[in-house]
């Protein structure tokens, strides 16, 4: 697979995404009502009748559904940047940082993205953005510090091979768009918990709540596993077809293996799935009584696999 | 229903025609033609759109020896000698239109030139501590590694087009509209002017 046929590919998801977000919240809706209508009624037009409700929601599901869309679409980088606490750097505060990225980004015939810098000692590194003319890269000063030009090069490469293939829209998409239903589901839930149980609107709330929640945790991030890892190994390699150097890639991952934790992403598992290694310090997420983001597994292949492709493409090219 | 029978009664009369037979595999290779017409074109549009990356840094380059001869000027006024040569390293390799690879003899030419200043620059203990002249050392540094890496997009571009108009089938089209290969930019793979200052005693 080229890289081309990656990005199409990519684009295909992304707009199969914006469409089955709001048919997920339909169907999640009418399963909440359909069983909740069982269980009051018993009554054998439950079916009609939650189909009913459904289509009279229908405006709301589907506005709320593409504005929530859209506000991650424009936002959701900032977002996401502002929750790992990233602070924007120009050309005057870090001239050899500025320029290593101006000049990755010319070797990957991108425009150069906007720069941020998370203050930690970890070593870790993410891309973000609707798309390569609004696309950020943030690096931590661990990062920064510890690795050699080279390698630091390699990482950039890496993240701007995320750009190139608009990894970087889908996973914003998918962050914050499942994020929809986490938080939904909180929201809902928590409303209306302590409300009086006779009040009947109120269980419908929580039933909605309740399916939202099973999706957000269970199911959403399944899809967020299956998307996330062919990526990691394709920018790997774009990454070496950028710098010509595979091995400065190989032995930053090792390096940045031994410390990849940044600390203000630790209550942000979603935000893990876009770094270049996993940044939470143990694998089992919090769970956050406001989070936004769901938790998630193992998002990336292992260390050692990257390197080993990494090695084989050394001895090829 | 009627309009169904209509149709087919129709295709029942003209399955036999050899004429529309014909045409049918005209159209057909007609759209592949144009698909890969259309494939050519933008490959051939991004390799000249890398090259005219390229130029937008060596134009950064010329613009920036000026000052630096200016600079060096000031400090090592009899050393002209090799100001003149970057000068005119810097007056052939502008001049030059040629083809990517006289380009890159002209391009080596001033690198090496440009090398020759920073390396008188270490006898020079004042013009090396000038603020002035550092901050140009660093420009020319960058400057060089973005031509290094504009070469490296302009070469991934250009082996992307070559290998399309060399490919079966893609070549009968390239061959019909006479697309032609372009030439890689290979310059000294050498690390930038300034990394590694010679130390020269005169």
């Amino acid at each position: 697979m080229t890289t081309y046929d990656h990005i199409s590919r990519n684009n295909w998801l992304t707009a199969s995404l914006v469409v089955l977000l709001p048919v997920m919240l339909f169907a999640l809706i009418w399963t909440g009502l359909y069983l909740l209508l069982i269980f009051q009624e018993m009554g054998a037009n439950s079916l009609y009748k939650a189909t009913q409700y459904t289509v009279q929601f229908a405006p709301f599901i589907v506005l709320g559904g593409l504005g929530w869309m859209s506000i991650a679409y424009y936002f959701g980088g900032n977002m996401i940047l502002r929750s790992a606490k990233a602070e924007e750097i120009n050309k005057r505060d870090d001239p050899p940082v500025y320029r290593l990225v101006e000049n990755t980004a010319i070797a990957a015939g991108l425009p150069t993205p906007k720069i941020y810098i998370i203050k930690d000692i970890s070593l870790n590194a993410f891309a973000t953005g609707r798309d390569p003319e609004h696309a950020s890269i943030a690096l931590t000063t661990g990062i920064i510090k510890k690795l050699n030009k080279q390698e630091l090069e390699a990482v950039i490469a890496h993240e701007m091979g995320h750009i190139g293939n608009r990894d970087i829209r889908l996973m914003l998409l998918i962050i914050v768009g499942i994020g929809f239903f986490t938080f939904m589901g909180e929201l809902l839930f928590r409303s209306q918990r302590h409300r009086s149980r006779n009040n009947k609107g109120g269980g419908i709330f929580i039933i909605i709540g309740l399916v939202f929640l099973i999706f957000g945790y269970l199911i959403a991030p399944l899809i967020r596993l299956a998307i996330s890892r062919r990526r990691e190994y394709l920018a790997d390699a774009t990454s070496a077809m950028i710098t010509r150097n595979p091995q400065a890639l190989a032995s930053a991952l090792q390096k940045i293996s031994v410390d990849p934790r940044v600390e203000s992403l630790d209550s942000r598992p979603a935000a893990a799935a876009i770094c270049i290694s996993d940044p939470r310090e143990s694998k089992k997420p919090k769970k956050a009584v406001f989070s936004f983001f769901a938790g998630i597994s193992a998002t990336h292949p292992s260390t050692d696999k990257r390197i080993k492709a990494l090695q084989q493409m050394d001895g090829q090219n | 229903m009627l309009s169904l029978m209509t149709i087919l009664t129709i295709y029942d009369m003209n399955a036999s025609n050899p004429f529309l037979w014909l045409l049918g595999i005209f159209i057909i290779v007609g759209l592949w033609l144009a698909a890969g017409y259309n494939k050519l074109i933008s490959l051939k549009n991004r390799a000249a759109e890398a090259w005219s990356d390229i130029e937008v840094q060596m134009k950064r380059r010329y613009n920036l020896i000026p000052n630096l001869v200016e600079t060096v000027k000031g400090y090592a006024s009899h050393e002209s000698a090799t100001l003149e040569a970057v000068t005119a390293a810097r007056t052939a390799a502008m001049a030059n239109n040629g083809t990517p690879a006289e380009q890159a003899q002209s391009e080596n030419m001033l690198t090496g030139a440009l090398k020759s200043i920073f390396a008188l620059s270490e006898s020079y203990p004042d013009l090396k501590a000038n603020e002035n002249f550092l901050e140009l050392q660093r420009e020319l540094t960058d400057t060089e590694d973005k031509i290094q890496a504009s070469r490296r997009f302009y070469n991934t571009n250009v082996r992307d087009l070559n290998t399309k108009i060399e490919q079966f089938p893609s070549n009968i089209v390239a061959n019909t509209f006479k697309f032609e290969q372009r030439e890689f930019f290979e310059l000294d793979e050498s690390e930038a002017a300034a990394k590694q200052p010679v130390a020269v005693k005169f």
